[in-house]
């Protein structure tokens, strides 16, 4: 700075002092103070297997697996209601099954399924019948993953569950895959076990396997053959 | 040039001796910068034509003539790169004379030296600026990335995309950043939230290593970025520079141009009043666009890691008599795809992930950026005010409003199609800020700088929970003194901050809505010195305390994390985390060899971590480990080197090892991503005709090495997979300047991961689902007009 310099009129700078302050008046709103309710965009959290004889309709059941949530959008501390999570069939019986997923922090509870039948080529269910003797499709939890209520972790090692899942609708891939919102259940002898039944969401990798992609939904049924 | 502030007329034709008052002990002394980024020219010769002193300034760019008599004096300035400048300086009583210098651009091949020693903050604590040569080289990546070549500075990275600078082993929160003279106020407590900043706006950017609260505020406990764009124009017509960009990986292209003018201030006495009151107005306008596509590792592609970005700045500066305003707008907008490959329902998604190895997504190179991806948009409006005071005094009073909106897209759309295509999280920060600062003259042996700041911070939230609404209240009051002696310089300083914070949330058990408030307040305090031991040889030492407040996701967050499978969980009992710093370094800056060794030791009391809790909760999607947000006692302590060894004039070596061990003593175990020991080496050989002096030349090509360690200190639980192996990248680089007729074109060729080697870093979150990038080559083109 020069030693010889001119002093500006002062009212420059008030003029911009009040700007300033004007400027900071702007922030004296109070939005934050209401709070927006929690929303989970992709929350499910209710699976339903709706279970029916292929030759006597009247011959039907529907089984429940639910987890609510809280405000925050977490599991409510009280875990998941299983206590209809279960399916009594007959032996060497053929059945249609229709998957339900369902959002009930939604109201109206909103109709998921509808939606993943929708996205078919981006989704797709797996079924587990556990304990099996045959090859697992959904690998069994590792590290301190477990498996969803009310099928016990590990599995208890006995005779194993004698059903058989079929997939019988198709996405519209290039190669068309299973969805698995539509199955047949065929059962064999009399025996007893659980179902885990997985959503898998797998966005351009969609290839019949478990592997690619991620869960959205995992949940168990127990069963009972008699 | 034009430069010649005076115009060299005899209009102020003081007769020698003709106020001889204060006889002759007068003294005449500033600080010569370049002018268009204000970095300081050390070494830039000075002469007086009427006593035939000269004087070369100082490593900060000082420079001092003492015992002249009153008078008219012609101040004839030099330095090589820059167009030489003669003043005539009026000598009545000591005065304070500032010079800027222009570049030549006959000599746009000057190579910068990074690590001067700047003025600001503190002279006594270890920095570093990017600036020049060394800045273009990283033109096009991100802040973060740019900065990763600095000794003692490493970046923490979620996927190819998203990165935040790490300062002696502290992140997020604990790294503040200014970005030009206003403190960042975005979310920046996430690991994959980046920092919202446009590079391209910035002449300089500078690392202060080490805690540098007292004049910045709470959370400058691990260091500070400073993001400083050129000086606005105080000459006569208009210049502008256009950057382009192109890179192999990601086949990202950037472009970035800015243009620039002024009416200048002191031409009306030169008898051309012409434009009246535009007399000292100056403008800059700035604009960049990046976009990028899947980026590659050395084999496959990693499915949505595209990007987009949208970024410009206007400034405009108005300088009359003693008043100097800035105004400053800019909008950082950008849309950042996230990695397909890490979207996690649970720890066994994660852990089969981690098993195979490589990532099942599509192996194809697309623009197209598709959820999950971050859409963020960055505010900015500072309003600046100096006052010039008798004396070389100022005062400063800065005030700005920032907004920060993030959206947060998942990976699919909402289920209801009803809710359209909206972000899982959307979380809007508003902020104003407001410091007014007192700072005396630089020129004298005892300078002061005294200020208060006050602030107050809106969020908002929507859609999914994992902050709260909040509001926060912040004021702090410092003063910062230096006495500067002929080979001791001294400072201290003192701070004190206030904060208050009131959440807004659901309580998950009443349904009813809390508001939980929280006060935190901390005196902060430094002292340090720089002392020439002469022979080239300079030592600087430092403690300083610094704290911060625990921010509102650690006080109340709640819920999974998605890429990393965790359930974080806060606590709202946490009390403030506050740190002790040491440091000192060693410089030496010789003929052919010039380096800094330097050592640190911070030890932080409360300091804020996410724990692993050892259990687990299950949600519908899978088992997700929970981690507590937790306090202990940690010691974080480390050693920066680098050295520059020229044997020959036209190569240049060079070496730098950062080295960084970090504890934690309350759980008697080491700190999860404490980034490994480094060592980087390059050797460069310049070519071409020389310069004018004889030393820069307009060609070089190099080529360097980077060697990251394994890192071996990893803590006992809490991390999904073992730190990878170490890895040895090399890189080439070439550059040179084109000149068609009187307009210059820089251009340069950088190679990065030359081998196209196949690795992991410990630091990249994405380690567990992919290898990170391949080989990226790099050409950029800058031209100057």
């Amino acid at each position: 700075m020069f030693s010889t310099l001119r002093f500006a009129p002062k009212a420059r700078f008030f003029a911009g002092a009040a700007l300033l302050a004007t400027l900071g008046l702007a922030s004296c709103n109070k939005d934050e103070e209401v709070v927006s309710p929690s929303v989970e965009n992709e929350a499910v959290t209710t699976m339903t297997l709706t279970v029916t004889n292929a030759v006597s309709a009247t011959d039907t059941q529907t089984a429940t697996w639910e987890q609510l949530l809280d405000a925050q959008g977490n599991p409510v501390a009280t875990g998941p209601n299983v206590s209809q999570a279960k399916l009594m069939l007959k032996p060497n019986t053929t059945y249609n099954v229709t998957v339900g997923l369902f959002d009930k922090t939604q109201t109206p509870t909103f109709d998921v399924g509808a939606e993943i039948k929708e996205r078919a080529n981006i989704h797709s269910f797996f079924f587990q019948p556990l304990p099996t003797t045959q090859p697992l499709v959904i690998p069994a939890p590792t590290g301190a993953d477990t498996y969803p209520l009310p099928i016990p972790t590990p599995i208890p090692t006995g005779n194993p569950l004698n059903l058989m899942v079929n997939r019988t609708d198709l996405d519209t891939n290039a190669t068309p895959l299973p969805l698995g919102i539509t199955n047949t259940f065929v059962t064999g002898a009399a025996s007893a076990g659980y179902l885990q039944v997985v959503l898998r969401h797998q966005p351009n990798s969609k290839n019949g396997t478990y592997a690619p992609g991620s869960t959205d939904f995992d949940a168990g049924f127990t069963v009972k053959i008699q | 040039m034009l430069v010649v502030l005076l115009g060299g007329q005899p209009w102020c034709a003081v007769a020698q001796g003709a106020a001889a008052e204060p006889g002759c002990a007068l003294s005449l002394a500033g600080r010569i910068t370049d002018q268009r980024t204000g970095e300081p020219l050390p070494g830039a010769v000075l002469r007086l034509a009427e006593t035939s002193a000269a004087e070369a300034a100082d490593p900060d760019g000082h420079y001092h003539f003492h015992q002249l008599c009153a008078g008219q004096y012609h101040v004839n300035a030099s330095f090589v790169g820059y167009a030489e400048q003669v003043l005539v300086v009026d000598l009545r009583g000591s005065l304070a004379k500032d010079i800027k210098l222009k570049p030549d651009s006959k000599q746009l091949g000057e190579v910068r030296v990074a690590g001067e020693k700047q003025t600001v903050p503190l002279v006594s604590q270890s920095q570093t600026t990017l600036g020049g040569q060394a800045l273009q080289q990283t033109r096009g990546l991100n802040l973060a990335e740019s900065l990763k070549g600095i000794t003692g500075v490493y970046s923490i990275q979620t996927g190819p995309t998203i990165a935040k600078p790490v300062i002696h082993g502290l992140y997020g929160n604990r790294v503040l950043i200014l970005n030009n003279g206003v403190r960042q106020e975005g979310q920046q407590w996430a690991l994959d939230h980046a920092p919202e900043i446009d590079p391209f706006t910035a002449t300089r950017l500078t690392v202060v290593k080490g805690a540098a609260s007292i004049r910045y505020g709470a959370d400058a406990i691990g260091g500070v970025v400073l993001v400083e764009p050129a000086a606005l124009p105080d000459t006569a017509g208009v210049s502008g520079e256009m950057n382009l960009v192109g890179m192999t990986n990601g086949r990202l292209g950037a472009a970035s141009a800015f243009v620039q003018g002024a009416v200048p201030a002191d031409t009306a006495r030169s008898g051309r009043h012409g434009l009246g009151l535009l007399h000292g107005l100056s403008y800059r306008v700035q604009g960049t666009l990046r976009r990028g596509g899947n980026t590659r590792s050395a084999t496959y592609y990693l499915a949505n890691t595209g990007l987009e970005e949208r970024n410009y700045s206007l400034a405009l500066g108005y300088h009359r008599g003693i008043v100097n305003t800035e105004l400053f707008f800019s909008r950082f907008d950008t849309k950042i795809g996230i990695f397909a490959g890490s979207e996690m329902g649970s720890v066994n998604d994660l852990l089969a992930a981690i098993a195979r190895d490589r990532p099942l997504t599509a192996d194809q190179f697309t623009y197209d950026v598709n959820r999950s991806y971050q859409a963020v948009v960055h505010q900015l409006f500072k309003a600046k005010t100096t006052v010039a005071l008798p004396g070389d005094n100022r005062v400063e009073a800065t005030f700005a409003r920032q907004t920060d909106a993030r959206s947060e897209y998942g990976s699919q759309l909402p289920f209801n199609p009803a809710l359209g295509d909206v972000p899982d999280l959307f979380l809007s920060l508003t902020t104003h800020t407001l410091d007014v600062a007192y700072v005396t003259s630089a020129a004298q042996p005892w300078s002061l700088t005294t200020g208060v700041s006050g602030m107050t911070q809106a969020n908002i939230r929507q859609y999914q929970y994992l902050i709260p609404n909040f509001r926060n209240y912040g004021a702090g009051a410092y003063v910062l003194g230096k006495h500067r002696g002929e080979r001791l310089t001294l400072e201290g300083g003192l701070r004190y901050d206030y904060r208050w914070l009131r959440a807004f949330l659901t309580d998950v058990t009443t349904g009813r809505i809390i508001q939980p408030t929280t006060v935190y307040q901390a005196v902060t305090g430094t002292l340090g010195g720089l002392l020439d031991l002469g022979h080239g040889l300079s030592l600087t030492a430092n403690l300083a305390t610094a704290w911060r407040p625990p921010n509102v996701n650690e006080l109340y967050s709640a819920g999974v994390h998605q890429s990393a499978a965790s359930y974080e969980i806060g606590s709202p009992n946490l009390t403030k985390e506050q740190a002790y710093n040491a440091s000192a370094s060693l410089l030496y800056s010789g003929q052919k060899l010039e380096g800094e060794v330097g050592g640190y030791v911070n030890y932080i009391r409360n300091y804020l971590y996410l724990q692993p809790a050892l259990r687990y909760i299950r949600t519908v999607r899978g088992s997700c480990p929970v981690f507590d947000y937790t306090q202990a006692n940690v010691l974080f302590k480390g050693l920066d080197a680098r050295v520059s060894y020229r044997p020959i004039e036209r190569l240049t070596f060079t070496s730098s090892a950062s080295l960084l061990w970090a504890y934690n003593y309350t759980a008697d175990d080491y700190l999860i991503y404490a980034p490994p020991n480094r060592w980087q080496n390059g050797l460069r050989l310049n070519l071409g005709p020389a310069a004018t002096s004889g030393q820069l030349r307009q060609r070089y090509l190099g080529i360097s090495n980077v060697f990251v360690a394994h890192q071996g200190r990893t803590p006992a639980s809490g991390d999904y997979a073992p730190a990878p192996a170490a890895y040895n990248l090399w890189g080439a680089e070439a550059g040179t300047i084109l000149h068609a007729g009187r307009q210059v074109f820089d251009l340069s060729l950088t190679a990065s991961n030359l081998f196209n080697r196949d690795y992991r870093d410990y630091l990249n979150r994405f380690r567990y689902y992919t290898a990170d990038m391949g080989q990226n080559i790099q050409l950029r083109l800058r031209v100057p007009f």
